[in-house]
């Protein structure tokens, strides 16, 4: 009967019926060991090296990096099982739909692209498998080794028609903007199969990418992590000026915890320069700010913390938030923002843009289809 | 363009009881011709300077593309060819300072990547007859011009000595180095730089420019950008970077009277970039139990920056976020005479707050800059 009634109820009454889309939710690996069965036999070797070497960063948290209330006794880990994270985070700040971001973004800025791609591949299906088709409240990323833009095209193109995934994922850590065009396959594939291109902060500096700043690395893990918003908003400088949303105006784009307010920083500098020095720039038809605002995603999480709540409130009025954030829980990392307390102050009409409507016109229906089929 | 902008009566009755001044933080003067720099080289690599076109020095490839100057003034000679608009110290001041109504203008110069140039001595060396070269024929010349101390930070000892042999000179009134860096400026080695400007009270300057040339990491955190569109929009994160470094390693509790200018950056990012660090430093702060304030405390007080170019002119935005970042204190005018592409930096500053204008023009660097500004020399 459940399904009968589903099918007839109109698509905006069940958006209507949404109280919270968390749009970056951290789901455990256990083992590399659960990959297995999603891996080509030739690449069971690094498996049982324990896995390929991976270069990883200095720069650590002063605690554990992570909500230690919401450890699971049972496999020490705060996000391991669908179970736990449905109890722990769904059902306890009222998520409806989760967007699952794992924990291995970073393959985008490993060296060794072949292995990174094969393993990006056996995470997605494992990613399927355990997570998303046994659950309707959880969707997948389908993750990127950005650093190899034509397999990454293959990986979009291979998940694209897939129910379950809602998102292309990558590192915001790079070594060449994503604005390029050595990166439009990607773009080019997500725009076909219609689904948004999301980049996430926690690699930089390691491996392949450049260092976290442009005048090199920071000492502290304070600063590196203050840092991360640079790299987005060198991203959606590179993006809005390379013409990547000239070449694919229906793309959508986001920033995943790279922070919201600077968004006004880059459309007031761009449209600045833009009236001055169009000749350089040819190919560009609006305004930088007109693509900002068209094509890119903001989520909330970190969300920036002002002494004064109502300046918060006046910035994202500038970067139109009621068409460009959507809210992010970042569960299960220390900086959880708790979407019960973090937006009281935010009117009503704004929290719900934040909190559904933005979601779902990022995601498109998609978000709520079954995932039966995935 | 020369718009005369009346100053309204209320904002006029608060300003303060000296004449109100107009102050230029840059000016950017330029050399026509380094075998005219070059005697003031010390000797040994003097002969590099003099080479036809100049010292070797690294530059990356982004130019603006179009009518340069914008409506900048320009000399012309009998035959109707036009000249750099900011080569000669008495047309300046004819064509510019006078025309305008600036009092004071604090030059900038040419140079601004001196600090990524992958030979110290020869940076050093140049920077040395580049100061040289402005007190003699700009500053010393002319009351209405200021120097600025350049350096090159890469080696800081031999800028530590330039400070020195210039910092009570009573034509310079900043210490200025080039934002573009090999490593982040709140690291250790640079402190004698810092301790050098307090030493000799003076604010220090930092100018973008030589970002993603010689000896710097690419231009943008992800990599190297495209245009110079993409560069010069990218720019004001190698400012984010540089607060993230000068606070988190202490830099303003060592040194609690030292005031950084950012030049060219705008201020827009500065909200996000506060509470970004703020909430950080909430969890993070046992990492670094030097930094005894929240960080955003550090940042309005030791910290400020320029008009050209503001990322809008005419909006309640720009009043909301003057407002935020505590702009009325810490924004100051700069001409960027004559690099006018992207406008007249007059026009840009028409849509300031009632209130603000007198401060943001002079008095704002008056406070900053104290006495220094106005003492003959």
């Amino acid at each position: 009967m459940t399904l009968t009634i589903e099918r007839e109820v109109a698509f905006v009454d069940r958006v209507s019926m949404l109280q919270l889309v968390d749009t970056d939710i951290h789901n455990d690996l256990p083992s590399l060991e659960e990959l297995r069965p999603f891996l080509a036999k030739k690449w069971h070797p690094w498996l049982e090296s324990g896995g390929p070497g991976s270069a990883a960063r200095y720069y650590a948290n002063m605690g554990s990096g992570r909500m230690d209330d919401a450890v699971n006794e049972d496999d020490g880990l705060a996000a391991g099982s669908p179970d736990w994270v449905i109890q722990q985070l769904m059902t306890k700040y009222r998520i409806d739909i989760g967007i699952l971001t794992g924990s291995v973004i970073g393959l985008s800025i490993q060296h060794d692209y072949r292995i990174q791609a094969a393993l990006a591949s056996a995470y997605n299906d494992w990613t399927l498998a355990k997570w998303v088709r046994p659950y309707e409240c959880f969707k997948g990323s389908i993750i990127c080794p950005g650093q190899d833009p034509n397999t990454s095209a293959r990986e979009v193109r291979r998940l694209g028609q897939n129910p379950g995934m809602v998102q292309v994922l990558m590192a915001s850590a790079a070594r060449i903007p994503y604005g390029n065009n050595i990166y439009w396959p990607i773009y080019r594939a997500a725009v076909d199969h219609d689904l948004p291109v999301a980049i996430h902060v926690g690699s930089e500096g390691t491996g392949i990418a450049n260092p976290p700043t442009s005048v090199g690395y920071p000492s502290t893990y304070l600063e590196f992590h203050t840092d991360h918003s640079q790299t987005m908003m060198a991203h959606c400088i590179s993006l809005i000026s390379d013409g990547v949303f000239e070449e694919f105006p229906t793309l959508k784009f986001a920033f995943i915890e790279g922070g919201t307010v600077w968004a006004p920083y880059v459309m007031g500098r761009l449209d600045r320069l833009y009236s001055a020095l169009k000749a350089e720039v040819p190919y560009l038809t609006m305004r930088p700010s007109e693509y900002l605002l068209r094509n890119c995603y903001f989520s909330t999480q970190p969300i920036e913390e002002p002494h004064n709540h109502p300046h918060l409130l006046q910035m994202l009025r500038m970067m139109h938030a009621e068409k460009t954030v959507v809210f992010a829980s970042d569960y299960p990392h220390w900086d959880f923002d708790n979407p019960l307390m973090a937006f009281n102050f935010f009117p009503a009409d704004l929290k719900r843009r934040i909190f559904v409507e933005n979601a779902i016109e990022m995601y498109g229906a998609r978000l709520l289809e079954s995932n039966r089929r995935a | 363009m020369g718009i005369t902008i009346p100053v309204p009566v209320a904002e006029a009755s608060q300003g303060s009881s000296t004449t109100l001044q107009t102050i230029d933080a840059d000016l950017h003067h330029h050399i026509a011709n380094w075998q005219e720099v070059a005697p003031y080289a010390p000797e040994g690599l003097r002969q590099r300077l003099a080479r036809p076109g100049g010292p070797p020095l690294a530059r990356h490839g982004f130019k603006m593309i179009g009518p340069r100057f914008g409506d900048a003034p320009r000399p012309s000679d009998a035959n109707g060819k036009l000249g750099h608009p900011a080569a000669d110290p008495a047309w300046v001041k004819a064509e510019y300072i006078d025309k305008r109504g600036v009092d004071i203008a604090i030059l900038t110069g040419p140079v601004l990547s001196l600090g990524v140039q992958p030979n110290y001595d020869m940076a050093a060396t140049i920077a040395t007859a580049i100061n040289n070269w402005t007190l003699a024929t700009w500053v010393r010349p002319f009351s209405c011009f200021k120097g600025s101390i350049l350096v090159a930070h890469q080696d800081p000892a031999q800028a530590v000595a330039e400070i020195d042999r210039l910092g009570d000179d009573p034509g310079m009134v900043q210490v200025l180095m080039g934002s573009a860096s090999e490593a982040p400026l709140g690291r250790r080695q640079f402190h004698p730089i810092y301790a050098a400007c307090v030493r000799h009270d003076l604010p220090l300057a930092l100018h973008i420019g030589g970002e993603g040339a010689g000896m710097s990491p690419p231009a943008t955190a992800v990599g190297h950008p495209t245009t110079y569109f993409e560069w010069y929009g990218s720019l004001p994160q190698v400012y984010m970077a540089h607060i993230m470094s000068m606070v988190t390693e202490g830099v303003f509790e060592k040194f609690p009277t030292l005031k950084v200018i950012l030049y060219e950056g705008g201020l827009f990012w500065l909200p996000h970039i506060m509470w970004r660090f703020d909430k950080n430093w909430k969890a993070q702060r046992s990492e670094t139990p030097w930094v005894k304030e929240r960080p955003s405390s550090y940042i309005l007080r030791h910290f400020y920056h320029t008009t050209y170019p503001l990322e809008v002119s005419h909006s309640d935005e720009l009043a909301e976020i003057l407002d935020i970042v505590e702009g009325q204190r810490t924004l100051l005018f700069s001409g960027n005479y004559p690099n006018w592409e992207l406008g007249d930096p007059f026009e840009m500053i028409t849509g300031l707050p009632a209130g603000l204008r007198s401060r943001v023009l002079g008095e704002n660097a008056m406070a900053l800059y104290g006495e220094r500004l106005f003492g003959s020399h």
